[in-house]
């Protein structure tokens, strides 16, 4: 690898710069010696970051009055009413704070870095302040808290970095919205979710970037007993994204279900990669990710569940499915399980195609022009994801912007 | 009305369809019988215009007008409707948001005026009625998890809705218990009307127990080879098809 990394990118050298060698020696090294992710990288083989960011980007100052009210023009969904917005990574403001609940910014985020992955150490030796949000045991959230990223101004980086510490059986619906306007930006950000016993998370991202973005998010979750996790993304915008989950469960009697559409065109890059670690008994996960991809755009996902040898009674299913609507549109999938216990229930499946002809015959038959017949079929497809989104609204404006796309970009 | 002229047909060069000659007049109801390989099924598809298929020669005509360029859906807009010997399951489409949009389409096309949302889920309430389909059913996908009594009486709830001029009904009692038989049946019977036409396609006699056509055609390597009234059927039915140059 040392030798590898001799050979630095500009834009490499330029976040080397930015890691600010004399502040914080150990992350200077590392990245001295990892540099950006890259395709030699096993994680990182079908996306390759270092080939990709080409263009040099210090990390973005904090955003002048221009800034933010060219970011505030964006937006991708309607807001809640619980709503923190971040512009070039800085929190700008945060409205609707329900009481009991703390939003405080902490110099060094004690939670551990669990995971050995270079977005998220990138993240962690750039980010100023981790936020970290406390929503109290017991407590119910009426609005879901949204936290509203979004980039404006000159072409830059940022690696913004929250942490949700979801107290016991506390229920709580949390929305990420990524915007950017068409500029060159890159976005780097960690959301670590900690879940305690008996807690209901529900998380629901929604990515629209501008076509010019490089997007690399990185969620970390951590499940003690009893809790039921769910999240949904929406992957349309950027020209590049990567989505990544790394999951922990350290509690007995958990459901995780992590789910997504991704709507490819042009020549987009598209990765959703998920880890799942069961290391105790008695859990259940779900994963449904359903991409589909026109144009010359490219799909992957990789998905890796890990049973340890105490898991016992885990029960996971991992599903990935890539429609492939143009001669040049490609999906990788690469799904693993790596089981170390012998009372396990786990599968998985991942399968590229088209749309079936025969079914498209059926459609036509009855009268639907080609191109409606197409966009219902390709709707129903999504259609089984979608459905993974227990919050009724949430479910309706991601199923529109779908069918908005749909419309858009099926012929 | 329906004619097909000398029609060829084939399919990655094997010749299937050798000569069609058939006329069904508006009203009347037509069934053709004939053994597994026959071509009945290809001349369906052919009808509907599946790509597969190479029409090679001769013409459709349906209302005095050549169907043969007309896309698949325009076909469907001009009131053909083919009933699907295995009608397909499509998971993430219920059957009332096919059924509007299948309607929606061809009425636009027709630019005819569109019923209101109620006064369609009416007419969709009541053909369901008819046919034993509940609005349970009606909410699901279209035919996901249907028994092949549903999916058949599917396809009529279909044509009930749809109203197409010529119904083609493909082997629509293949697969069918004979009280299945009786309501798609009853459900066919219901929908015969004078500006109505239908061909019913069966290797079996037993269907035109049920449906009573005014003419039986038999139809033998890809072509026509003999017509009658409905006691042709039962002629074939005590005989089989040998007397027609094929084995039972």
């Amino acid at each position: 690898m040392r030798s590898m990394s001799a050979i630095r990118t500009k834009a490499e050298e330029v976040v080397l710069e930015t890691i600010n060698e004399e502040a914080d020696s150990a992350a200077a090294q590392w990245f001295a010696e990892t540099g950006l992710p890259h395709r030699r990288m096993e994680a990182w083989k079908y996306t390759d970051i270092r080939a990709f960011w080409r263009e040099p980007l210090k990390s973005a100052p904090q955003p002048d009055a221009a800034t933010i009210k060219e970011a505030e023009a964006l937006a991708p969904l309607p807001e809640s009413k619980f709503l923190l917005t971040f512009v070039n990574g800085w929190l700008t403001s945060k409205a609707g704070v329900p009481q009991g609940v703390t939003i405080q910014p902490v110099q060094n985020d004690t939670a551990p870095a669990l995971w050995d992955d270079p977005a998220l150490k990138l993240n962690a030796v750039l980010t100023g302040a981790t936020v970290m949000i406390t929503i109290p045991d017991g407590v119910t959230l009426d609005a879901p808290l949204h936290l509203n990223y979004r980039m404006a101004g000159a072409p830059s980086s940022t690696y913004p970095s929250v942490h949700i510490h979801a107290g016991k059986d506390s229920r709580v619906t949390i929305i990420e919205t990524h915007v950017s306007a068409e500029e060159t930006y890159v976005l780097n950000s960690t959301l670590i979710i900690t879940c305690s016993r008996g807690a209901e998370v529900s998380h629901v991202r929604v990515q629209t970037q501008g076509s010019k973005t490089l997007n690399i998010v990185s969620t970390d979750v951590r499940l003690n007993e009893n809790v039921r996790f769910s999240s949904f993304a929406l992957e349309e915008g950027a020209a590049l994204s990567r989505n990544q989950y790394f999951v922990t469960q350290a509690g007995e009697e958990t459901e995780i279900s992590l789910s997504g559409i991704s709507l490819g065109k042009g020549k987009q890059h598209l990765d959703t990669t998920l880890v799942i670690d069961h290391s105790v008994p008695n859990s259940v996960s779900r994963e449904m990710f359903k991409q589909v991809l026109t144009g010359e755009s490219h799909g992957v996902f990789q998905g890796k569940i890990i049973v340890r040898p105490h898991a016992q009674k885990t029960d996971g299913q991992m599903n990935a499915r890539g429609l492939l609507l143009s001669d040049d549109a490609e999906f990788y999938a690469k799904p693993e399980l790596e089981i170390y216990a012998d009372d396990v229930l786990c599968a998985h499946g991942a399968t590229a195609g088209q749309l079936d002809e025969d079914l498209l015959f059926y459609l036509r038959a009855r009268g639907l022009p080609e191109g409606e017949a197409r966009a219902m079929l390709v709707s129903a497809f999504v259609g089984e994801a979608l459905e993974k989104i227990d919050h009724e609204p949430l479910r309706e404006a991601l199923s529109a912007r779908c069918e908005a796309w749909l419309k858009e970009n099926l012929h | 009305m329906l004619e097909i002229k000398n029609l060829t047909a084939e399919i990655e060069g094997k010749k299937i369809l050798n000569g069609i000659n058939l006329t069904v007049p508006t009203g009347e109801v037509h069934a053709i019988m004939g053994p597994n390989g026959s071509g009945k099924s290809t001349l369906s598809y052919i009808l509907a215009g599946r790509a597969d298929y190479e029409v090679t020669g001769g013409d459709i005509l349906l209302d005095g007008e050549s169907i043969l360029e007309m896309e698949v859906d325009e076909r469907a807009a001009k009131g053909l409707f083919l009933a699907f010997q295995y009608p397909l399951e499509i998971p993430g489409v219920t059957t009332m948001t096919f059924l509007k949009a299948a309607y929606e389409a061809q009425a636009k096309k027709r630019g005819e005026k569109l019923l209101s949302p109620g006064d369609f889920l009416k007419k969709v309430r009541a053909a369901s009625a008819k046919l034993g389909i509940d609005d349970e059913m009606l909410k699901r996908g279209l035919n996901v998890g249907f028994s092949g009594g549903e999916k058949k009486r599917m396809e009529i709830l279909q044509m009930a809705i749809l109203e197409p001029q010529l119904a083609v009904l493909d082997e629509t009692d293949s697969g069918l218990d004979i009280d299945a038989l009786k309501i798609v049946a009853d459900g066919v019977n219901a929908l015969r009307a004078k500006n109505r036409s239908f061909l019913v396609i069966t290797h079996y006699q037993r269907l035109l127990n049920y449906i009573v056509p005014d003419k039986v055609h038999v139809l033998t390597k890809g072509k026509i080879v003999k017509t009658g009234g409905k006691e042709l059927a039962l002629e074939l039915e005590a005989q089989g098809y040998a007397g027609y140059g094929e084995a039972a």
